[in-house]
């Protein structure tokens, strides 16, 4: 039997696709003219020009540059740490010397205070000695504690996502949805609580809830829920269909095949996504505390404003420690889940 | 057991039903066939022959295009689906078990239907179901130490025992066997299907089952029914199975006239049609 070939000429006359056809050429050569255009409006060439400055400059090529100048005065700013804390014992409220919190001593602080004399209506300048609190750690421990309280606004955005985003899949699960219509409805949430960021929800939810978490955890919970909500409806989706026709086919309703067929099944990348929506909330919270939305972001937010930049630096130390061993530990739970 | 038209011991039966599938595919066309009460009737064909959709019609996962379906003598329609699926238990080729759920919650899984939403999805089944299923897991041959262990970790003949748990907890009154065995290697399909055929014997239960080993259709069946592109072209007993028979079954190499429809059945009397198109409409 022979084989029939679908094209009755010889192989050496076949015709083959050239490497670069030309259509390609031209789409390349018009997508590098955009990028040019877009380079110049996004001012990558001063980027290039001045990043260029300031490697000469480090190498020693170049006296100076502008960018490295900046960088210089920022770092001195940021260092050394501020880890001490140290308050004056007189304004501190409830404060009795006998039982002082632990890891602080009591110091002797002289400050130079100038003053009217109300005989010589001269200015008089005057050396006070104030009794002082001095704490070693007392600011990185405030910073921690900041830290912990951003971790908390993003465990309970967190399982607030979680509450919205359940019922959201189930009902956005195409094999689920008691409609269609209720489907679609579904997922246009999801897309909108996605499309809302979560910094300009917490600048309105500031506005109407006050400074603090609360907005935080809206912020959060919101933006999160339509995530999940869209994770969660394509994970139940792509569930294996055997299971879940073997239970319906016994007459069991919809609930409980979801309940014995879909979840269990679905049931580990719903914990790897949330863990990985609880890691990234912990990382946005420190952002959105910039808005005033509570926890670290507001106080670093404040420390930059007051040019406290060695302030600055314990907390993005904090923020960058607690950032690793999160991923370390998240990845080990990771591997442990599945 | 309700009974309607004649044959009160008739459990299954199919009236001129076809299948036609939304991507054009004719599944099943015109077939007519009754199945009595207990009987184990295997039903053999090539991939392709509808022997899958003949099953899955009578447990509502498709759809009969035409014709009509009796189950125990009642029409079998969208409103007393359920019904039926209650008492309709099935097995399926790659078993269809929750891999990540326990043994015994695979099995009690077949009692869905019997306990109320919330007591289903807290797991709080009856102990009176709990024993049945654990009686059930040791019948098709597991033991203590594979009640909570996760179906996953099985074996694909230790999975189909659990199926085989599961299907006969409702005391259904037919057991569907789709490729029960398909997925097993030789010994392992000889003990699924012999646990099958006992249990089903034990427990009264009638027992349709697509196969596509011969020989092992001839060791267990009551009855075979023979399909081919949709059609039945052989219905009788194991021993009139012969190599004619096969070539028709799997070759379709013969026109229907020639079929051998003259000749007595053995579970013959029940017969609708045995090449259904025309002969007894």
């Amino acid at each position: 039997m022979s084989v029939q070939s679908p094209s009755p000429s010889q192989p050496d006359q076949w015709r083959l696709k050239p490497a670069f056809p030309v259509g390609t050429l031209l789409l390349l050569l018009v997508a590098s003219m955009l990028l040019t255009w877009s380079a110049h409006r996004t001012e990558i060439d001063r980027m290039l020009v001045q990043s260029g400055e300031a490697v000469a400059a480090a190498a020693g090529f170049q006296e100076t540059s502008q960018v490295l100048k900046g960088l210089g005065r920022i770092a001195t700013d940021l260092f050394p740490l501020q880890f001490s804390e140290t308050r004056e014992t007189a304004r501190l409220e409830n404060f009795d010397p006998n039982n002082l919190p632990p890891l602080s001593h009591l110091g002797k602080k002289e400050v130079r205070e100038s003053r009217l004399n109300s005989s010589t209506m001269a200015m008089e300048e005057t050396t006070v000695e104030q009794e002082v609190l001095i704490q070693p750690v007392g600011y990185l421990w405030h910073a921690i504690v900041l830290m912990l309280q951003t971790i908390e606004i993003a465990l309970w955005g967190t399982i607030l996502a979680v509450i919205i985003a359940v019922p959201l899949a189930i009902l956005g699960a195409r094999n689920y949805a008691p409609h269609p219509a209720v489907y679609h409805a579904s997922r246009a949430q999801c897309s909108f609580l996605r499309a809302m960021p979560e910094l300009i929800s917490a600048l309105f939810l500031v506005l109407a809830f006050g400074f603090g978490p609360i907005a935080g955890v809206l912020a959060l919970g919101l933006h999160t829920a339509g995530v999940l909500g869209k994770f969660f409806a394509d994970e139940i989706e792509n569930s294996d269909p055997g299971p879940q026709d073997a239970l319906r086919s016994t007459g069991a309703n919809r609930v409980k095949v979801l309940g014995y067929a879909v979840f269990p099944q679905v049931l580990p990348s719903f914990l790897a996504y949330i863990q990985y929506i609880l890691e990234r909330n912990i990382r946005t919270a420190t952002v959105i505390g910039i808005v005033g939305a509570g926890g670290i972001g507001q106080e670093l937010k404040g420390r930059f404003e007051m040019f406290n930049f060695s302030h600055v630096s314990t907390i993005l130390l904090v923020i960058l420690i607690t950032v690793m061993v999160l991923e370390y530990l998240t990845g080990r739970l990771r591997g442990k889940l599945l | 057991m309700r009974a309607a038209g004649t044959e009160v011991n008739i459990v299954v039966r199919f009236e001129a039903v076809s299948k036609q599938y939304p991507d054009g595919t004719r599944a099943l066309e015109n077939v007519s066939l009754a199945v009595p009460k207990g009987e184990f009737c295997v039903v053999l064909g090539p991939s392709g022959a509808g022997k899958s959709t003949l099953l899955r019609l009578l447990n509502g996962l498709a759809e009969p295009s035409a014709g009509q379906l009796y189950f125990a003598g009642e029409q079998v329609t969208r409103r007393n689906l359920r019904s039926v699926q209650k008492r309709v238990a099935m097995i399926h080729q790659s078993f269809n078990l929750v891999p990540r759920l326990p043994v015994l919650s695979n099995v009690l899984s077949g009692m869905l239907p019997a306990v109320s939403t919330p007591r289903a999805l807290l797991g709080a089944f009856p102990a009176e179901m709990q024993q049945k299923a654990c009686r059930l897991i040791d019948r098709v041959g597991l033991g203590e130490e594979h009640v909570y262990r996760r179906a996953g970790e099985l074996s694909g003949g230790q999975q189909q025992r659990v199926g085989i748990a599961r299907a006969f907890i409702n005391d259904p009154l037919v057991v569907l066997a789709d490729e029960p065995v398909a997925s097993l290697d030789p010994r392992m399909s000889r003990c699924v299907l012999s646990l099958l055929k006992e249990a089903s014997r034990e427990l009264g239960a009638t027992v349709l089952c697509s196969l596509h080993q011969i020989d092992l259709g001839r060791e267990f069946a009551d009855r075979v029914i023979g399909m081919h592109g949709g059609r039945v072209v052989f219905d009788g007993g194991v021993e009139e199975l012969t190599d004619e028979v096969l070539s028709v079954i799997y070759d379709g190499s013969r026109t229907q006239s020639e079929l051998p429809l003259d000749r007595p059945y053995g579970a013959g009397e029940l017969i609708l049609a045995a090449c259904s198109e025309g002969i007894l409409a």
